[in-house]
């Protein structure tokens, strides 16, 4: 006994005279309020305040960096402690909770298109504004119920979000996922709310939602002190709200509801009990149905297409009632407008100028009237400031055009030509030109290749270019040569084209320039894969050709840059190809820029049968369009239609990590590793795979069995990063 | 919270085994069957009352630098005494569960409750919070230990369920049967929580 | 809603190939292989396939139901578990053991870790070496073959691999059989489970995935040709003690092993090079194991753990992205 009394005194002993010494010497300053108000917290580390545990709350608190307010858990007792010990007046607010201010599901609420695609609302945005016609009503793609960590957020089966208050801790990471900021907070003891987010007149909300709000101010009327109408839609004024429940009668749309009498209809919740279930039924009710696309077989090589247009002549495609040539067709700054509503005009007439460097000016593509400047629909999806000129027929060329000798003229001089005349990448980039031939002068340039490749399934223009325009072409060529100040050229033709390559290679090979036939594979037209079949050359990450010495330009805009000196004719119409199993006649235009892609469709006997997909470019990197009323612009190389049966089957399974779409990627990215990635939202383990390289050429997409939305999973991954970038 | 209140939720809604999930390690070596779960569990309990009395007795004298190395000696103590009875009385059972008795000591759920209740809470509701979370421990622990003894040996508590033409699934009694029994009996109990919160949520308004 | 166009992101047609058919072209290659067990070992081996099959689409039906997701059985990838599972128990496997594997297929080995895509292990191997733990006596049963119509009863026999590894711990020595009977190897007239008969069986299968590119060559060329090489060398230093690489290649799960169970996609690396590694790994593992290991047949155990090096050997194996070269100055 005496060993064990002994032992365990002496061990206590010494260790009680070290803790003792270790606790002075490695003392840490404490203020004595953080631990107090440590004491008042609830201590569930729910993270409600924000911060992961109640430890680190009271550090900021005591800091100053917090307010005591954020603890919803500890509720009004816990905030007048804690501004008790901090020595303040009780900030004693009602706790907020989130509120999603929108009624109008599937049932309500109209569709402007169908999507396809990954389920978020950031990702559904970024196409035309999102699907709902409504610009500001809720989606029901569910990014806010992936960002709230607490549960509290379900979407109903009929697409619409709705928040559980009780759940609710007022985090607010909802209202930062919203890319239409329709979740509002509210006073949690707030019962009456308007639900509604649209800020349009009356009359077009009826259009598009029977739940909207008109602004119709019949709320005011009846209880002046809680409401305030703003933009056309009302909202209850929390702070000075007194009766607002007796407005939720009057109100004609029925958009303001009082809370405390059930809302939403819980049978609506418990109904939805299998989230993906439902999914699929919301989905359908959206319109989301396809069928089976003929089955293709091989790795990369999408079915060609080619047949409907390739062995069809350009033909000229007459002028439409009226011309709307958008600003904005470049990449760069869009031109800014000199002429005015009224203004007469010929064709070539320069309509709107250049706006800084990289930027290039607008002309008339035909003699006419400028009846209006104004937003009009652009192929991006929304309406943008566009000149709408009528023709009067006569389409006569501007006097002041003049062409020149290129022999006569100085590099410099043809690349002010080049810039005057407008003249834009017509492969669909539309980089302006004269930038690309203005490499700083420590960049050595040795090569220059022409992309006569046209890997993208369908389209034929560039081929037609090359049977039918090969003089202009080879022509273009020599003058760029010229501005470069080189002796090599390369024209790359991909072997599907074997009538082109027979035709240019013996016109090129008086002046010098090599023609290079390519194997046939998608995307072997996109530049830094043209650039290592030809000369083996990588162009660095994040850096452009001239880093290697190469500078590559599309036959087209050879072409149109030939017309440019020799006539000088600035860029006012190019070929299009109007193809695709939607097309009653496929056709090979020659197209005025501003001509609207329904006359164009009607020039070629019209549809097929109903389109489903509108697609201005390939199939493959193409651009879905809201409808026939935009205008061709000088980057659109094709029009394609697809009805619904030419539609491929796309139920986005779980990735079976099968490696096609590693093995696909032309830049050996991992595709489904930064898409799954991208669809957590953890952007910057994202950005650990170079998801800036992706060039979004869609091989991923195409080969992937479980059909995810691979490309678009990227695109919103890059949009995130860059916009991170932006704000550093 | 009332006496009642600490002692019940130490059963259900704060369960060592399923909801807190603390002192594992005993829960998955020990419960190869239904007595040794018992076993362990009782003793457990009688360290975590016992520890708890003494730590409330004493929470005003403790300073708060050395309260983890006190808190130690106090269940190691217990320890010794519970392992010396075990070894006296029920030697069967001692043998049974072997090195995990002195491993109580370092079981966190009596380490835990010492240090988020009794250091701070009086003598009276210490008792009940030890009883509550012991008795939930045990719980825990013979409801474990059944469901592996039944599937893997065919018995319950020594008496045979089957007969001869069972064949018991050896995976069961077994560490790996261990980790994926409990990981079950967890989403089970998950799942129940669920659903009955879901009922309370619907009768209420949603708002 | 009516006639309106649908908008998505670029790119907008599909190669057509979707996971269920992948999964059915695996099926097909299987086919074979399970022709020739059922014709070797009669109708228990077919009720054995059967009832893996039907319980492990029972068991994700249920489990989809339980977890409130909708139906996942269209994909196929049940019912190749089940087919899987089956071609690696032994012929007399009684029907609650089939069925108990296909539920610890599907259940632990597939479905807690979110589904499809979602699984470290390989779902059918995760069953069977569960089974083997749990139940030692009934799945180191084997039989000799009594094939279809022939009139001969099953008889309990060891398998060649198992005679092995007795002879070599009891005498030190191999038995005869290491080194004969190869043409019966081949054909597959020898004891086992009913997916390590008949390498011919197994080897069309294979050829058919790989001409149809629902598998790359890599992880079936270096696993076969680890454990072959090394195999070989054992066999080079002591012939007396380890069996020929032949034998190694013909006898035992190595043929299924490498052809339909490591070549799982959602298991194995995603890269050509990390495929390589992953093979090597499996061979290299398996000839240890039925060498120098406790049991006779190493391919379960060796393709698990490299399994769990998956993910290590994806982030070491990323593919060289183009560009990505230092930049001069």
């Amino acid at each position: 006994m005496l060993a064990s009394v002994l032992t365990l005194g002496g061990i206590g002993l010494f260790a009680a005279v070290a803790l003792g010494i270790a606790a002075k010497k490695f003392a840490v300053e404490v203020d004595p309020r953080e631990l107090a108000i440590l004491e008042v917290l609830p201590g569930a580390n729910c993270g409600a305040c924000g911060l992961p545990g109640c430890g680190g709350y009271a550090k900021a608190i005591v800091d100053g960096s917090m307010s005591p307010n954020l603890c919803t858990p500890g509720g009004t007792e816990c905030i007048e402690k804690i501004a008790h010990i901090m020595g303040v007046e009780a900030i004693s607010t009602d706790p907020q909770v989130a509120v999603v201010c929108c009624q109008g599901d599937n049932n309500k609420a109209g569709l402007k298109y169908r999507y396809l695609g990954f389920e978020d609302c950031n990702a559904a945005q970024k196409i035309a504004d999102g699907p709902k016609t409504c610009p500001g009503g809720c989606l029901g793609l569910g990014s806010c119920v992936r960002a709230c960590p607490f549960d509290a957020i379900e979407i109903t089966v009929e697409g619409l979000a709705v928040i559980n208050r009780q759940k609710c801790t007022g985090c607010q990471k909802c209202v930062a996922s919203c890319p239409r900021s329709v979740i509002k907070m509210t006073p949690l003891t707030a019962t009456t709310h308007v639900l509604c987010n649209s800020t349009d007149k009356g009359g077009v909300v009826r259009k598009y939602c029977q739940v909207g709000c008109i602004g119709c101010q019949i709320c005011k009327k009846a209880a002046p002190e809680s409401y305030l109408i703003e933009n056309f839609l009302a909202r209850v004024d929390y702070e000075t709200a007194k009766d607002a429940e007796v407005a939720v009668e009057k109100c004609p749309t029925k958009c303001i509801r009082d809370f405390s009498t059930g809302y939403p209809e819980a049978a609506v919740l418990l109904r939805r009990r299998c989230r993906q279930k439902n999914r699929n039924r919301r989905l359908e009710r959206m319109g989301v149905k396809a069928m089976n696309l003929k089955t293709f077989k091989g790795g990369l090589h999408p079915p060609d297409g080619k047949h409907y247009s390739a062995a069809k002549a350009i033909e000229i495609c007459p002028l439409s009632e009226e011309l709307v040539i958008p600003l904005a067709q470049h990449i760069g700054a869009p031109a800014e407008a000199c002429v005015e509503v009224g203004t007469l005009v010929k064709k070539g007439t320069l309509i709107a100028t250049a706006r800084g460097f990289v930027s290039v000016p607008i002309h008339a593509s035909t003699s006419g009237e400028v009846i209006a400047i104004e937003p009009r629909l652009h192929p991006m999806g929304k309406a943008l400031p566009a000149i709408v000129i009528k023709p009067d027929g006569e389409d006569r060329w501007d006097e002041n055009l003049s062409g020149a000798d290129p022999d006569e003229l100085s590099a410099d001089d043809l690349k002010d030509r080049i810039l005057a005349a407008g003249i834009v990448g017509m492969g669909g980039a539309t980089f302006p030109a004269h930038v690309k031939l203005s490499p700083p002068p420590e960049k050595q340039i040795d090569t220059l290749i022409l992309n006569g490749v046209e890997c993208e399934p369908y389209l034929t223009a560039d081929h037609r270019m090359m049977l039918e325009e090969t003089e202009r072409i080879l022509d273009g060529i020599d003058i760029l040569c010229k501005v470069l100040g080189i002796e090599r050229a390369i024209i790359g033709i991909e072997a599907n084209k074997p009538d082109a390559i027979e035709k240019m290679s013996r016109e090129a090979a008086a002046r010098n320039i090599e023609v290079q036939a390519l194997e046939v594979k998608y995307p072997q037209g996109a530049e830094k894969q043209l650039i290592d079949a030809i000369t083996g050359r990588q162009v660095p990450s994040g850096t452009l050709p001239m880093e290697v010495g190469v500078v590559v330009h599309n036959v087209g805009t050879a072409a149109a840059i030939s017309d440019a000196i020799r006539l000088g004719r600035p860029l006012v119409e190019r070929v299009v190809s109007i193809t695709g199993p939607g097309i009653k006649n496929p056709k090979n235009l020659l197209v005025r820029i501003g001509t609207s892609l329904q006359f164009l469709v009607d020039y070629c006997e019209g549809l097929n049968g109903e389109a489903a997909k509108i697609i201005m470019g390939g199939p493959m990197m193409g651009q879905t369009q809201l409808s026939l009323e935009p205008p061709a612009i000088r980057g659109t190389s094709g029009l394609l239609i697809f009805r619904e049966q030419d539609l491929p089957r796309l139920e986005a399974g779980p990735c079976i990590r099968c490696g096609r779409c590693i093995g696909a990627c032309p830049i050996h990215l991992q595709p489904t590793t930064i898409a799954a990635y991208a669809r957590l939202d953890l952007f910057d383990e994202a950005a650990e795979y170079h998801p800036l390289d992706c060039i979004e050429c869609g091989c991923c997409t195409y080969i992937c069995p479980a059909t995810l939305p691979l490309v678009q999973s990227i695109r919103y991954a890059k949009a995130a990063i860059m916009a991170k970038k932006r704000t550093l | 919270m009332s006496l009642a209140k600490d002692f019940s939720k130490g059963i259900w809604k704060e369960n060592a085994v399923f909801k807190l999930l603390l002192g594992m390690c005993p829960v998955l070596a020990v419960t190869t069957s239904a007595e040794n779960g018992l076993g362990m569990g009782l003793a457990t309990t009688f360290v975590l009352v016992c520890s708890n009395i003494v730590v409330a007795l004493m929470r005003k004298v403790i300073p708060s630098g050395v309260r983890i190395p006190a808190f130690i000696i106090i269940i190691a103590t217990f320890v010794t005494v519970v392992q010396l009875c075990m070894e006296a009385w029920v030697y069967d059972l001692y043998q049974a569960l072997g090195i995990s008795i002195p491993l109580i000591v370092v079981n966190c759920l009596i380490l835990g409750r010492a240090e988020a209740f009794a250091s701070k809470n009086p003598v009276v509701s210490s008792v009940a919070d030890g009883m509550g979370m012991g008795i939930g421990f045990t719980l825990g622990l013979f409801i474990l230990g059944s469901v592996r003894e039944i599937f893997g040996s065919g018995a319950i508590l020594g008496f045979n369920l089957f007969g001869a033409s069972f064949q018991p699934i050896i995976l069961m009694i077994l560490p790996p049967g261990a980790f994926i029994t409990l990981g079950l009996l967890l989403a089970l109990m998950s799942r129940m929580s669920r659903d009955k919160s879901k009922k309370t949520a619907s009768e209420g308004h949603c708002c | 809603m009516e006639n309106q166009l649908y908008l998505s992101s670029s790119p907008h047609i599909h190669s057509g190939e979707t996971t269920d058919k992948v999964m059915r072209k695996v099926i097909y290659a299987l086919l074979p292989a399970c022709a020739v067990a059922v014709y070797f070992f009669g109708l228990p081996a077919l009720m054995v396939l059967l009832l893996c099959t039907l319980g492990c689409v029972a068991a994700e039906a249920l489990s989809c139901k339980l977890q409130g997701r909708s139906m996942t059985l269209s994909d196929g990838s049940a019912a190749l578990t089940g087919i899987l599972l089956g071609l690696n128990l032994p012929p007399s496997s009684p029907w609650w053991l089939a069925l108990f594997g296909a539920a610890i297929a599907i259940l632990i080995g597939k479905q807690v870790y979110g589904g499809l895509g979602y699984n470290p292990f390989n779902p059918a191997l995760v069953a069977r070496v569960v089974l083997l733990i749990s139940f030692p006596v009934q799945m180191t049963r084997w039989t000799s073959t009594a094939p279809l119509g022939s009139g001969i009863d099953a008889v309990t026999t060891a398998t060649p691999l198992g005679a092995m590894k007795t002879a070599v711990m009891l005498t030190g020595k191999l038995p005869e059989l290491a080194h004969s009977g190869f043409g019966n190897y081949l054909v597959g007239n020898m004891a086992g489970s009913l997916g390590e008969v008949s390498a011919i069986a197994l080897l069309l299968g294979g050829f058919y995935l790989l001409w149809k590119r629902i598998i790359s060559w890599h992880i079936p060329v270096a696993f076969i040709g680890s454990v072959l090489v090394i195999g070989g060398l054992f066999w080079a230093i002591s012939p007396d003690k380890y069996p020929n690489p032949l034998f190694h290649l013909l006898t035992g799960g190595l043929l299924l092993g490498a052809l339909f169970m490591a070549t799982d996609m959602v298991t194995s690396p995603v890269t050509g090079k990390g495929m390589l590694i992953f093979g090597f790994g499996c061979g290299l593992l398996t000839v240890l194991i039925r060498l120098f290991g406790g049991y006779p047949e190493g391919v379960s155990f060796a393709i698990l753990l490299m399994n769990a090096a998956t993910p290590l050997i994806d982030r070491f194996c990323r593919p060289k992205i183009y560009g990505q070269v230092e930049v001069e100055g």
